[in-house]
C-alpha cells in the first residue's frame, strides 16, 4: 500500500515540475525563443481550464445522479466554439484592438470607459467565482482525504482545513510568482499558460486512463458497456427537456462570461487564427473528457458500496481495485484541474480588482490632478494584484470553511454559472448593438444580479444558513410572491432554471429599456461604434484634443505604470515611426491614443483614460471625431458636403457666365458705339473731302485756298487710310497669315526708334528711361515689336491726364523672359474697363481725344501673341502700366544674352 | 463607343474576370469569382454550425417514453456523442478551409466584393 506521505511527495514533485516548466517557458519567452509557446495547440489546451475539478470529479457524480444531463455543461461551450465566427472572432478582435484586460474591462470600455460598470462587473465576478474556488479547494482536499483513508488514517475537519489552507497558500504563491511578473496583461503570462497546457494534458490522460481501465478492465469492452448502461440505475433517469435546453444555454453563456475563460480566450490569445484550430480542437477535448464519464459512473455504482460518494469514483474506483499508480495519476489529474482553474481565475479576478477597484480608489484618494505625477503607479498595481490574489484565495477558503464542504459539487457550479452569465446581455449587446448604453447596462446588470442573489445564491447555502426556512417557504414579510424559488407565485419550476429565467428576463429587459430610453455620452457612442464595427474601422479611436502636455510628462507617467525600459521602448518606437532621431516623439493625438492603448493593457481602459485625461487636462472627444465615426452622420455629412461642393462649383460657373455676359454686353455696347464711331470717323473725312473737292471742282478759288483745301483733302484721306490699314492689319494678324521677319536687335535701339516714330519731340510727355537695362539683345520681329512700343507710347501721350505727364520705361530680364514696362503717372484705367481694353473696337471714355478707332491695343495683343510673348495691364502702379513680356534670345545663345544683359 | 470584344460577347456572363482562381478547365467563364464566392458560403456554413449542433442535441428530447418505462440511455449516449463527433469533423473541415481575412469581410450578409 502506497503511503500517504509518498502521495504528498508525488504531489510536491508534480508541483515542482510545473514550476520548472513555467520558469523555462518564461525564460525562453524572455529570450525570444518561445515560438512554440504560440502554437494553436497551446491555446487550445489553455482553454481546458473550463474543465475544472467539477468536470474531473463532479461529472461522474453528476452522471450517477442525473444520467446524461452532465453533458450539457460541455455541449453549450461546444456550440459557442463551433460558432466562433459569430461571437468569439469578434470578441478576440475587440480584445486585441482595444487592449482589453478582463471582462470587466470589456464592459467598462464599451460603455464609455465607465468606472462604475467596471466595479459592478468585478464585484459580481468575485461573488460568483468564490464558491467555485471553494469547490476546487474542496475537491483537492477530498481527494487527499481519500488517500489518507486508504492509508488507514481517517481525516477529520481539522486535517481537511489544514490541507485546504496549505493548498491555498501554495496556489497563491504560484499565481503571484507567475501571474504578476509583468504588468502589461497583453504581454501574456507565458509561464502560466504553459503550465496550464501541461496540466490539460495530464488531466485528459488521467481521465482517459481511468475510462479505459473501467471499460476494458472492469467491464467487457464497448458493447458490453453499452449493455450495462442500459441496465444500470442511471438509465431510469428521465431527462427534463427544459432543463436540458436551459443548461446548454447556461453553459454556453458561462463559457463566454466566466472571467477565467475570458482571460484565456481573449486576453491570452496571441493570434486570431488560433481560434480557428481551437474551434474544433477544444470541442474534441471536451468530448474526450466526457466520453468515459457515464461508464465510470455506471461501473462505480455497480462496484462501489452503497453510500460511496459518486463525486470521487474517478479516484476510488482504481484505488478499490488496487491500482495505486492509476489512482495516483487520477489524483494528479484532479489536482491539475483544480489548480489550473484557481490560478487563472485568481489572475483574472486580481486584474479586475486592481484595475477597476483599487486603482480608481487610489487615484481618487490622491489630492487633485497631481496624484498621477507623484508615487509609483507600477508598485501600487503590482501590490494590488498580489493582495487581490491573496484576497480572492482567502475568500474561497472562507467560503469553503463556512459551507462546511457540503453539497454536491455540481449544484454549486450551476449557481456560480448563473451568476456570471448576468454579464451576457451587456456583453452581447455591447458588441452587436450600437444603441446599448451605460445606463441600460448598469440597470440590467444590477437587476439581474439582485435576482440571482435572491433566487439562487442565498438559497444555495441551504435552508436556515443565510435565509430562514420561513422566508424560503412563505417569502419575506409573508409576501409569497417574493419566495426565492417561486417568484410571482410560479411554482414547480426547477430552482436553477427558475432563477436563471427571472434573472435573465429582468436583466435583458432593463438593459434594453434603459438603453432605448437613455442617451449615451459622446465617448460611449465612439466606443460603441468601434466595438460593433470592429471589422470595419480597424484600429482607430477617439482622438485626444491637442494639448500643452509634453512628451516628457507622458513619459514620466508611463514609466510609473509600465516601468522605465518598456515605456522608453514604446516612446522610442513612436519617435522612430514619426521619423525623429531623438527618443521623444511629438505629442500628436494619434500618439496619445496609442499610448492610452498601451496603458490600458496594464491598468484597464477606464483608469488609463482617466490618467491620460489628468495629464493632458483636455477633453477627449471632439465634435469632428463624433461626426467622423458615427458613420451614418458621416455619410449624410459627406453627401451634403459633396452637394455643397457641387453647388459651389455651380456658383462659380454662374459667376463666370455672368462675367462673360457682362463682358459681351459691354462689348456689344462698345461695338454699337464703335460702329457709330467708325461711321462718324469715316463720314467726317468723307464729308470734308467731298465738300472741298466740290468747291475745287467749281474752280473759282484762289491758289492759296486751293493749296489749303488740297492739304485738308490729303490729310483726311490719310486718316481714312490709317483707319483702313489698322482694320486690315488686325484682320491679317487674327487670321494668322502674318509673316514674321526675325531679326536681332538691341532693346535700347528699338525703344529709340519707337519714341522717334511716335513723334514725341513736341509734346509735353516726358520719357524716363534707364539705359543700363536696355542693353538686351532680342531675336524677334523688330518692326512688329516697335509697332507695339509706338502704340503704347502714343497711348500714354494721348490718355495720360497728369499735369506734367511722365512715361517711365523699364526693362529687366529674368529666366529667359524679357519684361518691358511702360508706366505713366496718370489716373490709370478704371477697374471695369480693364477687362476690355485688349478687345477690338474698345475705346475708353470720350473717343474724340483718341483719333483712332480703338484697335491699337487689340493689335498689340495679337502681335505679342505671335511673337511668343504677352502684353498685360498691371493695376496699382500709380498710373496706367503695361507689361510687355517676350522670350529673350529664344534661339540665340542664352549665355551671350545673359552677358549682354549684365553689361 | 469602344470596340466590343467578340470574346466577351460570347461568354454568358459579361463581367471581366476579377483575378480569382482560374475557372476549371472545360468550363470557362461559367462561374466568376469562384474562390471568393466559396469563401462567403464557407462563412455561412461556419455560422450555421452551432444551429446544426443545437438541433442535433435537441432531438433526443423528442424521443418519448411511455410512463414508467425506463431505458434508452445507451442509444441517447451514442446519439449525443455521434452528433458531437460529426460537429467536430465539420468544424475542423470548415476551419481548415476558411480564411480569416478582415479585408474581405463586409459583414454578415455581404455578397459583394
Amino acid at each position: 500500500m502506497m503511503s500517504f506521505n509518498a502521495l504528498i511527495a508525488v504531489a510536491l514533485g508534480y508541483v515542482a515540475f510545473l514550476f520548472g516548466v513555467a520558469f523555462a517557458a518564461e525564460r525562453r519567452a524572455a529570450r525570444g525563443q518561445g515560438g512554440w509557446l504560440h502554437l494553436p495547440i497551446v491555446y487550445t489546451l489553455s482553454l481546458s481550464i473550463y474543465c475544472t475539478a467539477w468536470t474531473f470529479y463532479g461529472a461522474v457524480g453528476y452522471a450517477a445522479r442525473s444520467g446524461l444531463e452532465f453533458v450539457t455543461i460541455y455541449l453549450g461551450p461546444t456550440l459557442v466554439m463551433v460558432g466562433w465566427w459569430w461571437i468569439l472572432r469578434r470578441l478576440v478582435r475587440i480584445g486585441r484592438t482595444q487592449r482589453i484586460t478582463s471582462i470587466a474591462d470589456l464592459i467598462s470600455a464599451r460603455f464609455g470607459k465607465s468606472t462604475t460598470l467596471g466595479v459592478i462587473v468585478t464585484l459580481m465576478a468575485i461573488v460568483a467565482a468564490t464558491p467555485y474556488i471553494a469547490l476546487q479547494l474542496q475537491s483537492v482536499t477530498l481527494s487527499f482525504q481519500v488517500f489518507a483513508r486508504a492509508g488507514g488514517s481517517d481525516w477529520g475537519d481539522a486535517e481537511l482545513n489544514r490541507a485546504a489552507i496549505w493548498i491555498a497558500i501554495g496556489l497563491g504563491f504560484f499565481t503571484v510568482l507567475f501571474g504578476t511578473r509583468n504588468l502589461d496583461a497583453n504581454e501574456r503570462h507565458h509561464g502560466v499558460v504553459i503550465a496550464i497546457a501541461v496540466e490539460a494534458v495530464v488531466k485528459l490522460v488521467a481521465l482517459l486512463a481511468v475510462g479505459i481501465f473501467v471499460v476494458w478492465g472492469l467491464s467487457d469492452g464497448a458493447a458490453a458497456m453499452l449493455a450495462e448502461i442500459e441496465t444500470s440505475p442511471i438509465a431510469d433517469w428521465t431527462q427534463s427537456g427544459s432543463r436540458w435546453a436551459g443548461l446548454i444555454f447556461l453553459s454556453g453563456a458561462a463559457f463566454l462570461c466566466l472571467p477565467r475563460m475570458f482571460q484565456v480566450l481573449v486576453v491570452e490569445n496571441a493570434d486570431e487564427r488560433h481560434l480557428q484550430t481551437a474551434s474544433w480542437a477544444f470541442p474534441l477535448y471536451m468530448m474526450l473528457m466526457s466520453l468515459f464519464v457515464i461508464p465510470i459512473a455506471v461501473v462505480g455504482l455497480r462496484i462501489m458500496p452503497a453510500g460511496a460518494n459518486p463525486d470521487l469514483f474517478v479516484l476510488t474506483l482504481p484505488l478499490s481495485q488496487g491500482h495505486e499508480g492509476l489512482a495516483t495519476l487520477s489524483f494528479l489529474g484532479g489536482f491539475s484541474s483544480a489548480t489550473s482553474m484557481v490560478i487563472v481565475a485568481t489572475i483574472a479576478l486580481a486584474t479586475m480588482v486592481s484595475n477597476h477597484i483599487v486603482l480608481p480608489l487610489w487615484m481618487r484618494s490622491g489630492s487633485g490632478p497631481g496624484a498621477i505625477m507623484s508615487g509609483d503607479v507600477r508598485r501600487v498595481v503590482m501590490l494590488a494584484r498580489r493582495l487581490s490574489i491573496a484576497g480572492v484565495l482567502a475568500l474561497g477558503y472562507l467560503y469553503f470553511r463556512l459551507s462546511g464542504g457540503g453539497g454536491a459539487l455540481a449544484a454549486i457550479g450551476l449557481v456560480s454559472f448563473s451568476g456570471v452569465v448576468q454579464v451576457l446581455p451587456a456583453m452581447l449587446g455591447g458588441i452587436f448593438w450600437r444603441g446599448a448604453t451605460r445606463t441600460g447596462a448598469i440597470l440590467g446588470l444590477t437587476a439581474g444580479f439582485a435576482v440571482w442573489v435572491w433566487c439562487l445564491f442565498l438559497p444555495s447555502f441551504g435552508a436556515d444558513a443565510l435565509l430562514p426556512a420561513s422566508v424560503m417557504a412563505q417569502g419575506p414579510f409573508g409576501w409569497s410572491w417574493l419566495r426565492p424559488e417561486a417568484l410571482f407565485g410560479i411554482t414547480g419550476v426547477d430552482p436553477v432554471l427558475h432563477g436563471l429565467f427571472w434573472s435573465m428576463l429582468f436583466n435583458t429587459g432593463l438593459f434594453f429599456a434603459g438603453s432605448a430610453l437613455s442617451f449615451p455620452t459622446p465617448l460611449e457612442r465612439l466606443q460603441g461604434a468601434q466595438f460593433v464595427n470592429v471589422f470595419d474601422y480597424g484600429n482607430k479611436g477617439p482622438v485626444w484634443a491637442r494639448s500643452t502636455v509634453t512628451a516628457e510628462d507622458l513619459l514620466i507617467m508611463s514609466q510609473r505604470i509600465l516601468g522605465a525600459a518598456q515605456a522608453q521602448a514604446i516612446f522610442a518606437r513612436a519617435a522612430a515611426r514619426q521619423g525623429r532621431t531623438d527618443s521623444l516623439p511629438d505629442v500628436t493625438p494619434a500618439f496619445v491614443l496609442a499610448l492610452e492603448r498601451e496603458l490600458s493593457g496594464s491598468v484597464g481602459s477606464a483608469t488609463a483614460h482617466a490618467m491620460i485625461a489628468q495629464v493632458t487636462q483636455g477633453a477627449a472627444v471632439t465634435v469632428e471625431d463624433l461626426i467622423a465615426l458615427a458613420d451614418e452622420t458621416a455619410q449624410i455629412l459627406e453627401y451634403s458636403s459633396r452637394l455643397e461642393a457641387k453647388s459651389a462649383e455651380q456658383d462659380r460657373t454662374a459667376r463666370a457666365l455672368r462675367d462673360a455676359n457682362a463682358k459681351l454686353m459691354a462689348l456689344s455696347v462698345q461695338k454699337d458705339a464703335f460702329l457709330s464711331q467708325i461711321s462718324h470717323e469715316l463720314r467726317t473725312p468723307m464729308t470734308s473731302i467731298r465738300a472741298f473737292s466740290d468747291i475745287l471742282r467749281e474752280g473759282d478759288v484762289g491758289p492759296t485756298d486751293t493749296t489749303r483745301m488740297a492739304g485738308i483733302i490729303n490729310a483726311e484721306a490719310q486718316r481714312l487710310t490709317r483707319l483702313l490699314d489698322d482694320l486690315l492689319d488686325l484682320a491679317v494678324l487674327e487670321s494668322g497669315q502674318v509673316t514674321l521677319h526675325l531679326q536681332r536687335g538691341r532693346l535700347g535701339d528699338l525703344l529709340d526708334r519707337a519714341l522717334g516714330a511716335a513723334g514725341q519731340g513736341g509734346t509735353a510727355l516726358r520719357i524716363v528711361r534707364d539705359p543700363r537695362n536696355e542693353g538686351l539683345w532680342l531675336d524677334t520681329d523688330l518692326d512688329r515689336l516697335a509697332q507695339v512700343f509706338i502704340n503704347l507710347v502714343a497711348n500714354a501721350a494721348k490718355y495720360c491726364d497728369a499735369e506734367s505727364p511722365v512715361l517711365t520705361i523699364g526693362a529687366r530680364a529674368t529666366d529667359g523672359t524679357c519684361t518691358v514696362t511702360f508706366t505713366d503717372n496718370g489716373r490709370g484705367i478704371a477697374a471695369p474697363d480693364r477687362a476690355v481694353i485688349f478687345e477690338k473696337f474698345s475705346r475708353l471714355g470720350d473717343s474724340s481725344r483718341a483719333g483712332g478707332a480703338g484697335l491699337g491695343l487689340a493689335i498689340c495683343k495679337e502681335i505679342m501673341g505671335r511673337l511668343g510673348g504677352d502684353i498685360a495691364y498691371v493695376p496699382g502702379r500709380g498710373g496706367a502700366c503695361f507689361h510687355v513680356t517676350l522670350p529673350v534670345a529664344a534661339r540665340g545663345d542664352p549665355v551671350e544674352g545673359r552677358l549682354l544683359a549684365a553689361r | 463607343m469602344p470596340d466590343r470584344d467578340p470574346r466577351r460577347a460570347a461568354t454568358p456572363a459579361g463581367d471581366p474576370p476579377r483575378g480569382d482562381a482560374p475557372a476549371r478547365p472545360g468550363r470557362p467563364g461559367l462561374f466568376l469569382a469562384r474562390d471568393s464566392y466559396r469563401q462567403r458560403r464557407l462563412r455561412d456554413v461556419a455560422r450555421m454550425l452551432p444551429v446544426c449542433g443545437a438541433v442535433i442535441w435537441l432531438i433526443p428530447l423528442m424521443w418519448t417514453r411511455t410512463a414508467g418505462q425506463t431505458g434508452g440511455m445507451a442509444a441517447a449516449v451514442v446519439f449525443v456523442f455521434a452528433g458531437w463527433a460529426l460537429l467536430i469533423v465539420l468544424a475542423a473541415i470548415v476551419s481548415r478551409r476558411i480564411r480569416v481575412d478582415a479585408a474581405t469581410d463586409n459583414g454578415p450578409d455581404a455578397d459583394i466584393g
